[in-house]
């Protein structure tokens, strides 16, 4: 699976740096992140409670940083394995500034296997994006928190201090559900409808 | 009324004319009165008041006192070793009773392999490494289903990852190896190849016409509703092992078990219950069978293993699979003059295909099918792949319906090629009626057939001709219409012993028969029904045969303690072998009612005559004794010197298989926006042989039907690169219900096979065999303008609209 996107944080490169490198930082703001801890140099172990569709479990595994160049870019590589399968991944993070904000560009490749793979595979690129923008916008509201009403910003169900808890399991699917609908906007009409209908019936299925 | 008094011998010779020609009717053999429902009644079936009500009584309704559950663990790897597994946090969990590992398996006496159908050899639990996706790890016995659930998610396993092969073009490439643990390093399992391929090279030098078309049968699933399961029952004590299992063939699978485990073969009872749909699924023996009768041996206690649904369909044995390449010839007349195939069969990490010993390929040289011709050439390569075994003869005679597919897609080819409309192509290219028993290039001999006359049938009821006038009108106006015909020649009725057995045992089957005094009888069979309803079949074969009413007929079947030995229900099998063993045995009690008849009325047994239910003196008919007299005097009042008792049984080793036929014409319209492609009209003339209950053949048809719509537009298993299923649950793998079926609209002819006892040939698959095909060249016809020449299956409308684009109908 590729995965590929961007994303701009309010705050200056230097800052949005710290946060990607700050573990407990990123535990608090990935959603169905228990644990992050750094092992060696630029090795990290977790625990990641993922919940795709109706596969549910827990993943641990390790990520390992790369060709870092601070403040601008890195490789990462992700080996994880739990109950429900496995995910190897590798992905190119760059950052740049971009007037006073921070521009991130992120393209990934996964591989995924197990029940998480063949159960929910109609919903594991909806979910991958969601994960990934919900740790985003989480990073962008813990480090922009200090500067802003933390509850007007965009990532407000996600801006929460380090070691509070990670978003709700019901918050997680409406952002997959939200996802989906997006992949589906320059669709006919009936189409969004559809989409919508999704979004209910995985509202209601997920809380 | 003498007509049955030529069917009174048991095992006699063939009736006269089963050389000859037989002649084909449209009307149903009715020789009974309503109230003894033999054959011909549209008797409503005996089980259907319990299936209705959810009365029905399944493996997984069994339960046992102190029975334990099972669950497995799959690998989420489709190639991988197995550096380590870690069960201690499973086992400390409460509840827990065992982990069962390929270790234990292979302590507990080699356990950790088991032979295939096909007698290849299959990994129950694997101890170095997995070769296939969801392949079983190790088992969790636990005092609860929920527990044994949870806890398999607690077990560790350290894999260390390998390359997988998935494609069987690849894995001819030899640089993975999938198995091993094989002396030879390649996963090339086997070379087959049938027909004359001299004369065929000749036929194809000497041809005006020659087409080439590459297709695939993907791989399907029967996709029950009832998963697998077994409940497992050892007593340490009586050292009886009881088993209650989804079995399509009880006594193979008893047989297998004792060979495996070494148990006494009288010491194993397998009781298959009611039954949600077999297909071919429920013929092999899975791993979660040997790990379930292994726990309840190791515990002592009853055990429980019914797969999920994601198990089912992604461990289960697989159907189809074929990669077909098929040549074929014509001379300049458009007559048809050969056929030259290659296959690939995927037969994923082990051949565990269910088919007959001699038969690599199954019936698949039945591929010349309904059409005449000089010669024909087939070889068969079999390829290990990286994905779970099969394959499964799914709602098929072994391999037959790849075979249909082939030969109706290159006939329609052919006619499309030549400018010839599909219909009078085929009625030129048909071995005629004259020609039976007629010797197929490929060595089959068909019993008989007429199928110009299911040809025109269909194309009658459909208004074939004024279909085409309306397809040139709506071509004018840019809009997609095709018509499509399919015209089937199946072969079932596995098999006369000089050619078919399944690991030795010859594929014969059985019937006993019992009358009880009060004139009600117990009929028991060989074979299981999954749905076919043997209990109403039989009863009116032994009420056509006897005169007892089939109300007055318990049929029973499924458990090896009491039926007679058989071989199964699979491969419409179950009417040309254990129905005719019901006949004859039902004939072998009327020739002993015959002498006790002659006793009680005093008069010789050559005085006397059959009339439906009773045998009255000649001449004299209100001198007689029915059936029921005679049974009440079988026990009360018997000539003095002969046994006691009126009961039969019969193997009944057929003389040469059936080859029921049909021809399918079916009429789709295409959105060409969207690719969608909507089945408007399905009509199935199907000819198999004299009818014992239409009511049920008409059943069989309109869900084997549904059944062959399915790989035509919605099914497929479909694996990533990595071997890694994405077709899980019945979301991603669409089985169509009745919101995706057309109306089914059916007709018939019948011609009776000459060799049959009762002159059936079984039904159960002909509409899974012959339906795909129709619909592809349905679709294919409706595009061939656009230059269209072939669509793979399943035509879903992904596929449909990229081959509109490629020829530029949308954008």
């Amino acid at each position: 699976m590729k995965v590929s996107g961007e994303y701009t944080f309010d705050v200056a490169p230097e800052d949005v740096w710290k946060g990607l490198m700050d573990p407990d930082v990123l535990a608090a703001t990935m959603p169905g992140c228990e644990k992050l801890e750094l092992v060696g140099e630029n090795q990290y172990e977790g625990e990641l409670n993922i919940k795709v569709g109706p596969v549910q479990g827990k993943f641990t595994g390790r990520i390992e940083l790369e060709n870092i160049n601070p403040p601008s870019s890195y490789d990462m590589k992700v080996d994880g394995q739990g109950a429900q399968g496995f995910v190897k991944a590798t992905a190119h993070v760059a950052i740049a500034p971009n007037e006073g904000k921070t521009h991130m560009t992120y393209e990934g490749d996964a591989q995924i296997g197990g029940r998480i793979a063949s159960v929910g595979q109609r919903l594991l690129d909806s979910s991958a994006k969601a994960i990934i923008k919900q740790s985003l916008a989480g990073l962008n509201g813990v480090l922009s928190a200090p500067a802003e009403d933390a509850t007007a910003s965009e990532g407000a169900a996600a801006a929460l201090a380090p070691g509070s808890a990670a978003p709700s399991q019901t918050e997680f699917a409406a952002k997959v559900a939200k996802e989906v609908a997006k992949d589906l906007v320059p669709k006919p009409v009936w189409i969004t409808i559809l989409a919508l209908l999704v979004l209910l019936a995985l509202y209601f299925l997920l809380r | 009324m003498t007509h049955l008094d030529d069917r009174t011998e048991p095992h006699s010779p063939l009736p006269e004319g089963a050389s000859a020609q037989v002649a084909t009717t449209d009307e149903i053999r009715i020789r009974t009165p309503e109230k003894v429902c033999g054959m011909g009644h549209p008797m409503k079936r005996k089980e259907d008041p319990r299936f209705i009500q959810g009365k029905g009584r399944y493996v997984d309704d069994v339960k046992l006192p102190g029975m334990l559950y099972m669950d497995i663990v799959r690998s989420p790897y489709a190639h991988a070793k197995i550096k380590k597994i870690d069960a201690s946090a499973a086992l400390a969990m409460d509840g827990v009773l065992a982990v069962i590992t390929g270790e234990d398996l292979k302590a507990a006496g080699d356990l950790h392999w088991m032979p295939t159908l096909m007698s290849d050899t299959q990994m129950v639990l694997p101890i170095e490494k997995v070769a296939y996706y969801a392949q079983e790890i190790c088992a969790v016995v636990a005092t609860e289903r929920y527990i044994a659930a949870d806890a398999i998610e607690k077990v560790v396993v350290d894999y260390e990852p390998l390359e997988a092969v998935v494609d069987p073009h690849l894995a001819l490439e030899d640089k993975v190896i999938v198995r091993d643990d094989k002396e030879k390093k390649t996963n090339h399992i086997w070379h087959w190849e049938a027909g004359d391929k001299a004369a065929t090279d000749r036929v194809f030098a000497e041809a005006a016409h020659v087409i080439e078309q590459t297709m695939h049968i993907p791989r399907i699933h029967v996709s029950s509703i009832e998963t697998c399961g077994m409940v497992a029952n050892y007593s340490k004590v009586t050292e009886q092992m009881q088993i209650y299992m989804t079995s399509q063939a009880p006594h193979a699978h008893r047989t297998v078990f004792a060979l495996v485990s070494g148990l006494p073969e009288q010491k194993i009872q397998i009781i298959s219950p009611d039954i949600g749909g077999g297909f071919g699924g429920k013929v092999p023996v899975y791993p979660g069978y040997v790990c379930c009768a292994v726990a309840s041996l190791v515990t002592g206690k009853p055990v429980k293993w019914i797969e999920d649904r994601s198990e089912n369909l992604q461990a289960d044995s697989f159907a189809r699979d074929y990669h077909i390449t098929a040549e074929m010839a014509a001379d300049a007349n458009g007559k048809i003059t050969g056929l030259r195939v290659k296959t690939l069969a995927d037969c994923g990490a082990a051949d565990a295909a269910a088919n007959p010993s001699k038969f690599p390929a199954g019936l698949y040289s039945i591929c010349t099918g309904s059409y005449d011709m000089k010669a024909a050439h087939i070889a068969v390569d079999g390829v290990y792949t990286n994905k779970p075994p099969g394959g499964v003869a799914y709602r098929c005679s072994f391999r037959v319906t790849e075979a249909v597919h082939m030969i109706e897609r290159m006939t329609d080819i052919m006619a499309h090629d030549l400018g010839e409309d599909p219909a009078d192509f085929r009625l030129k290219n048909f071995i005629r009626p004259d020609q039976f028993p007629y010797k197929s290039p490929t060595g089959w001999e068909y019993d008989s057939g007429n199928y110009k006359a299911a040809l025109d049938e269909a194309m009658k009821l459909i208004d074939y001709r004024a279909l085409r006038e309306e397809q040139a009108a709506k071509r004018e106006r840019g809009e997609l219409m095709g018509i499509g015909i399919s015209s089937f020649t199946e072969v079932v009725g596995a098999g006369p012993s000089r050619d078919f057995d399944i690991l030795g045992i010859k594929m014969f089957d059985s019937a006993e028969i019992r009358i009880h005094p009060t004139g009600k009888a117990i009929a028991r069979f060989g074979t299981k029904s999954q749905g076919q309803g043997h209990e109403t079949t039989y009863a009116q074969i032994v009420a056509e045969e006897l005169g007892l009413p089939a109300a007055d007929v318990q049929v029973e079947e499924g458990d090896t303690d009491t039926a007679p030995y058989g071989l199964g229900t699979y491969a419409s099998r179950s009417t040309p072998t254990a129905g005719a063993a019901g006949a004859m045995a039902a004939r072998k009690i009327k020739a002993k009612a015959k002498k006790i008849a002659a006793h009680l009325l005093e008069v010789g047994e050559e005085d006397l005559e059959w009339n439906v239910d009773k045998f009255q003196v000649k001449g004299s008919p209100d001198q007689a004794k029915t059936i029921q007299e005679i049974a009440f005097a079988a026990y009360t009042n018997h000539p003095q010197g002969m046994e006691a008792g009126l009961e039969a049984t019969d193997y009944y080793d057929p003389p040469n298989l059936t080859f029921p036929f049909g021809s399918y014409i079916c009429v789709v319209d295409i959105d060409s926006g969207t690719g969608e492609v909507h089945v408007r009209r399905f009509v199935a003339v199907d000819d198999c042989g004299n009818i014992i209950n239409p009511l049920i053949v008409e059943g069989q048809i309109h869900g084997g039907l549904t059944q062959g719509l399915a790989p035509a537009l919605f099914e497929e298993i479909v694996y990533d690169e990595n071997g890694q299923n994405l077709t899980g649950t019945l979301a991603d793998y669409l089985v169509p219900t009745a919101v995706e079926s057309p109306k089914w609209e059916t007709g018939r002819t019948i011609t009776p096979s000459p060799h049959h006892p009762l002159g059936a040939k079984g039904v159960g698959e002909s509409p899974t065999v012959g339906a795909p095909p129709a619909i592809v060249n349905a679709v294919v016809d409706a595009m061939w303008h656009l230059g269209v020449r072939h669509v793979e299956i399943p035509m879903t409308p992904q596929r449909i609209w990229a081959q509109l684009r490629e020829h530029g109908v949308t954008d």
